[in-house]
């Protein structure tokens, strides 16, 4: 027979149903901030909307999966041009979006980029500021946990959502192509490839994790916060664009840096150095047929100083707001 | 009464400090970026008219607009449920249907007036203050009210419906309008884009490098007519905004946390 | 006025509220039972912002769901602290106010007197975003009787409140009955609630309970004897004449004074009616009497914890 708990530990028939204290080791968790980006995480990963978008940021590499498939299976189809890239139907789609496997895959990746900029927001823009909205930074702080372990939880439970949609498709179209185009040099010609797109998918993670962990830091509803950062990525497009255009004169070689200092801009200029892609431009400069223009990609160290220097300014944004006091307005 | 109080209080909400800032700037960033442009062009090589037409193509009617259409448009209803202050608008003796209105209502003078400073300041600071008498300045502020009304319509039609407008909103807003009307054949039909661009056509330069939707765009021809856009438009107000009065009067709008 | 038959209301597969049959017609009616009872999700349905999934519910005879008709002569003070945090008090209650119909010649005194009612004159010209938990829950009031309701519903109106708060509040909710307004009102606060009335709904886990006086409430359950505690110079022979009655069950003495005695009975009535004169015939000096079983509280324990 079971043994049943007793009060005071003496053997009796009847349970103890009292409140029983906690005996056991209370520890300080090394790794804190997991706690709080699991919750993150769990809360997100709720959302129907969420699957919604994962679906759609796969949508490009599922296309691009597709289109290997069928050039693969093109009559002529074989080790063709540039890096191994099957030859066939899409030989317009290769001189558009760059002649190697690794093209291929920063073009999926960079039509990735609305989407997971608005997973981006999904998953970020109330990572604190739902906390600012419920006063629940009180009861975050009153536990054994510091100021960088909460901040450290909240970006880490934005970052690995979106670093894990946008790497998710990207791998599972490498491993397709590791099974399917081995013999026509998918691996050998670039071993690095599965790096460079968990690494491009990382950058874009980090960047938006981070603006908008600093956003939300700063709004009192998620809503706010949602809009604020679409308006800084937008408003950041327009001004970097527009300013390349009046510096350059609408001169499509010149001013690569300047079109790339927006929030997308630092995302793909980085992506595609690690890629190692040139930068191909689409010009409608002569009459007639659009002209493709290849140039180098903005310098990497440049972008990864931008990159890191708005990264670093956001979470720092949100550090400077995280308090342990239920905000009063008067 | 009541309708002038909701009206007046919408509006207040819409025109608090920190929003008119960003109203502001959002004013003024178009006529700054053409000042700017100004300043550096090569004497004879700044043409006034090209400059206002691009930017009011690209940044009023493609930017300002659409994103204070989304951002406004849902907050009608999102605001209130995400404040829970949704309660006290319910159960008010007045029918559903003319609590939303009038709160579109606020919303549309927000993104109307927001859109026509912009475009006025952007004609002065391109033209100059022979700017006010284009003809392309009056005919966009003319037809910018009719792009209000049908996002606004359209994003108010989301809130009803969707959990969280804003996101699919954004996804609408930049992501199915920046492509779908550059689509070939009638797909451009279904975008509001498409429709405003026929009303309000700004021509662009020729010496523009092109992302993958305006490529697209130029090499496929136009499929609709300005009377197809006259027709379609107001078809898109009165549909979007009548389903969206109707759900809102029909449906349940309880904060979920609320629910037990 | 109000009226439910046979109302039941799910969320997905959750249930709010089941199969819940009952009238409010007068006075003050308290809505009691845990959290997650299906009180909120009740009022809801009352004020016209839920739909029942099945059966009715009927205000004035009509179906409140986006009734104007009905919520002209409905006031609402909600549970939830949120409002309109960059408005004053008196903004809030002017917009709700003209929202509710009143004339614009009379909304600015109406504003005043009620604001004055609950006692938020000092502030009600400061933003909301800066009040207390008290403060809101005076403002919310307000502006549930700005239009002089026929019916008014609470949802947990003592919340937040301080002690003196709490009196203000309950004298208020007492006024109003005193008027003639149907009160429904919802809390946890048992205590204070006793002080309003004892007509009671008490719900759990989206069923009624149990509806109606606490007293005949308390009367039905016969699985748990009614306790009454009487204090006496000398209980032992007062007790020994009470179990003489054949519906007293026992007597317990408090500790080895005997200057109290509890008796459990399963008649209180009869106990009550026969007591006077057991007292007098025996010469019994009584200085004190009282019933444990009668509140609210205990009937509230039963009820739920059985």
């Amino acid at each position: 027979m079971a043994e049943i708990p007793t009060a005071g530990g003496s053997p009796s028939p009847i349970a103890d149903l009292s409140y029983r204290g906690y005996d056991g080791v209370l520890e300080v968790r090394r790794a804190r901030w997991w706690i709080i980006a699991q919750s993150s995480i769990r809360l997100t990963r709720l959302k129907k909307g969420f699957w919604v978008l994962v679906s759609l940021s796969a949508f490009p590499f599922v296309i691009m999966g597709a289109q290997m498939f069928f050039a693969s299976r093109m009559p002529g189809s074989g080790s063709g041009n540039g890096g191994g890239l099957p030859s066939g139907p899409s030989a317009v789609m290769s001189m558009v979006f760059g002649a190697t496997y690794g093209g291929q895959f920063y073009t999926a990746f960079t039509q990735q980029g609305f989407l997971l900029f608005v997973l981006a927001i999904m998953a970020g823009s109330g990572s604190i500021a739902a906390d600012n909205q419920a006063n629940a930074l009180l009861v975050y702080l009153a536990k054994p946990i510091t100021k960088v372990d909460y901040l450290v939880g909240k970006w880490m439970g934005v970052f690995l959502l979106i670093a894990g949609v946008a790497a998710a498709p990207a791998v599972l179209l490498y491993l397709y192509c590791l099974v399917s185009y081995s013999a026509e040099g998918f691996f050998s010609k670039d071993p690095g490839l599965l790096l460079r797109v968990i690494g491009a998918a990382a950058v874009s993670a980090a960047i938006h994790a981070s603006l908008l962990v600093g956003f939300s830091a700063w709004s009192k509803t998620p809503r706010m916060a949602g809009a604020v950062y679409a308006g800084f990525y937008f408003v950041s497009a327009i001004v970097s664009s527009a300013v390349w255009g009046i510096s350059t004169g609408g001169r499509d070689t010149e001013g690569i840096l300047l079109r790339h200092l927006n929030v997308s801009g630092l995302i793909e200029g980085i992506a595609q150095n690690i890629y190692g892609v040139p930068q191909t431009i689409v010009s409608w400069r002569n009459e007639g047929l659009p002209e493709i223009l290849t140039v180098d990609p903005p310098s990497l160290g440049i972008m990864l100083l931008l990159g890191g220097a708005v990264s670093l300014l956001g979470i720092l944004f949100a550090r400077a707001k995280i308090r342990a006091v239920e905000v009063v307005r008067g | 009464m009541s309708d002038y109080f909701i009206f007046l209080n919408a509006l207040r909400d819409l025109m608090r400090p920190k929003k008119l800032i960003a109203i502001a700037l959002l004013v003024a960033l178009p006529a700054i970026l053409v000042l700017l442009m100004k300043s550096v062009a090569p004497s004879g090589e700044f043409n006034p008219q090209v400059v206002y037409s691009t930017v009011a193509a690209g940044l009023i009617f493609g930017f300002i607009l659409v994103m204070l259409s989304v951002i406004f448009g849902t907050s009608v209803l999102s605001q209130e449920i995400e404040q829970k202050t949704i309660a006290y608008m319910l159960t008010r003796p007045v029918p559903r249907w003319r609590i939303m209105l009038m709160k579109f209502a606020a919303a549309f003078i927000a993104i109307v007036t927001t859109v026509w400073f912009a475009s006025i300041a952007t004609a002065l600071a391109a033209i100059g203050p022979k700017g006010l008498s284009e003809a392309t300045l009056w005919r966009d502020l003319g037809i910018l009210p009719i792009g209000a009304l049908a996002y606004g319509a359209i994003f108010l039609l989301m809130a009803t419906l969707l959990n969280r407008p804003l996101m699919y909103g954004l996804m609408f807003a930049f992501g199915w309008e920046s492509w779908v009307p550059n689509m070939p054949g009638s797909f451009q039909q279904y975008s509001i884009m498409a429709y405003l661009r026929v009303l309000a056509p700004h021509p662009k330069p020729q010496s523009d490098s092109v992302g993958m939707a305006d490529l697209l765009g130029r090499l496929n021809p136009q499929t609709i007519s300005t009377t197809m856009a006259w027709t379609v438009l107001p078809i898109i107000i009165v549909v979007g905004l009548g389903l969206a009065l109707l759900l809102f009067s029909r449906n349940e709008y309880v904060p979920r946390e609320d629910a037990e | 006025m109000i009226e439910l038959k046979n109302a039941s209301r799910w969320y997905g597969q959750v249930i709010g509220i089941n199969d819940v049959t009952c009238t409010v017609s007068s006075g003050i009616t308290a809505l009691l039972g845990p959290n997650g009872a299906g009180k909120s999700t009740l009022m809801k349905m009352v004020t016209g912002q839920l739909k029942p999934t099945t059966g009715s519910v009927t205000v004035f005879g009509e179906r409140p769901f986006a009734n104007p008709s009905v919520l002209r002569r409905l006031g609402y003070c909600p549970e939830n602290e949120q409002l309109y945090d960059d408005m004053t008090g008196t903004e809030f209650v002017t917009m709700l106010g003209a929202m509710a119909g009143i004339s614009s010649e009379r909304l600015k005194s109406r504003v005043g007197e009620v604001i004055e009612l609950v006692g938020m004159s000092h502030a009600s010209r400061r933003k909301i975003g800066g009040y207390s938990k008290g403060m809101r829950q005076r403002i919310k009031i307000a502006q549930g009787i700005i239009h002089d309701p026929k019916v008014f519903i609470l949802d947990e109106p003592l919340n937040g409140l301080d002690p003196v708060g709490r009196r203000e509040v309950g004298a208020l909710i007492l006024s109003l009955a005193a008027k003639g307004v149907v009160v429904l009102l919802s809390s946890h606060i048992l205590h204070e609630v006793e002080s309003l009335t004892s007509n009671i709904l008490l719900m759990y886990r989206g069923r009624l309970l149990a509806q109606g006086s606490i007293r005949d409430i308390r009367s039905h359950i016969d699985k748990h004897p009614h306790r009454i505690t009487i204090r006496c110079a000398d209980a032992r022979p007062l007790a020994k004449k009470l179990l003489d009655m054949p519906y007293v069950l026992s007597a317990k003495f408090d500790k080895m004074e005997a200057s109290e005695v509890e008796v459990e009975t399963r008649a209180p009535d009869q106990f009550y009616s026969h007591f006077p004169e057991v007292v007098a015939e025996g010469g019994f000096l009584v200085t004190g009497f009282d019933s444990p079983d009668n509140n609210l509280e205990s009937v509230f324990k039963y009820l739920v914890t059985k």
